[in-house]
């Protein structure tokens, strides 16, 4: 089943400026047969993004034990969980800076500015963890549902 | 295990060497750092794998350079996080140690942020500093 997401984007950017633009509609195509993403138009994303979103994309090809010691294989709706999340809320300038998969089949994406950090991980079940980081030490510990507005506003602090 | 190899007692200053893979998934980050994703157990495991770095060499904790750097934590840190550093010998992996406990979230960030980079080229590895000791090649 194929989805389409077309993300318009604010009048006024928040993230990296030198790379968002104003009031250009983005069409992103999520395959859900092979959770193949297709960025028609990923040149108007920062950068930043765009890589994030490919290594998503690639990640989605990972098969079962891709670690050699028996890592579950993330699924496409865990991969499109995360996927949705950076195409929703990239645009409110959270620092987002690293995605990688875990064992038992999660994706975490990770953001980070000066001190402060933040793992967010979609499990394999469908729930999510969030934890927020400063100097390195837990500062929060919860689910993206319950502890949304925390994330949005714990780098502008 | 077999019956020859013997459980030693892992000292505070041992050296636990933990592979992360950078290809295909990476896990290294932009800034040299680990993900804290590959210090975290998969389900049902007893411990994080580990290496005595005394135990090994480079070359033979590394398993396949094309896929894997090496880490290298302190014993004593570990400690320090409440975590137990377990020798545990395989057949073919005299050196396999595990460090056991209640690795949250939390302690997996503490672990990939505490691991120290041990360098590595083409040729081997580049020693310096306290990585210094070319028998262990």
């Amino acid at each position: 089943m194929n989805s389409t997401i077309v993300l318009q984007e604010p009048e006024v950017a928040y993230g990296d400026t030198q790379l968002t633009t104003v009031a250009q509609p983005k069409e992103i195509t999520l395959s859900g047969g092979d959770s193949s993403i297709y960025l028609s138009k990923s040149r108007y994303f920062p950068q930043t993004i765009a890589t994030l979103l490919q290594k998503l994309n690639r990640l989605a090809r990972l098969g079962e034990n891709w670690d050699g010691y028996g890592a579950a294989a993330p699924s496409d709706d865990t991969i499109r969980a995360a996927t949705d999340f950076i195409i929703r809320h990239y645009a409110l300038d959270l620092p987002f800076y690293f995605s990688a998969p875990g064992v038992n089949g999660e994706i975490m994406l990770e953001m980070s500015r000066g001190n402060r950090a933040a793992e967010l991980y979609f499990l394999a079940d469908g729930t999510t963890e969030l934890i927020l980081f400063k100097n390195n030490e837990t500062e929060l510990e919860g689910n993206l549902e319950e502890n949304i507005s925390k994330l949005l506003h714990f780098f502008d602090e | 295990m077999s019956k020859k190899q013997k459980i030693v007692a892992i000292n505070a200053d041992d050296r636990l060497l933990r592979r992360v893979q950078f290809l295909d998934p990476n896990f290294i980050k932009d800034d040299g750092t680990p993900a804290s994703s590959s210090f975290s157990l998969r389900r049902g495991e007893e411990g994080l794998s580990v290496d005595i770095d005394r135990l090994t060499t480079f070359k033979r904790a590394i398993q396949d350079r094309s896929r894997f750097r090496l880490f290298a934590l302190v014993a004593a840190y570990t400690s320090s996080l409440g975590l137990e550093n377990v020798h545990d010998p395989l057949p073919n992996n005299n050196a396999h140690a595990l460090i056991k406990g209640h690795i949250t979230r939390g302690i997996s960030r503490k672990l990939a942020a505490a691991a120290i980079r041990i360098p590595y080229t083409s040729d081997g590895y580049a020693f310096s500093g306290e990585f210094k000791n070319p028998e262990k090649v």
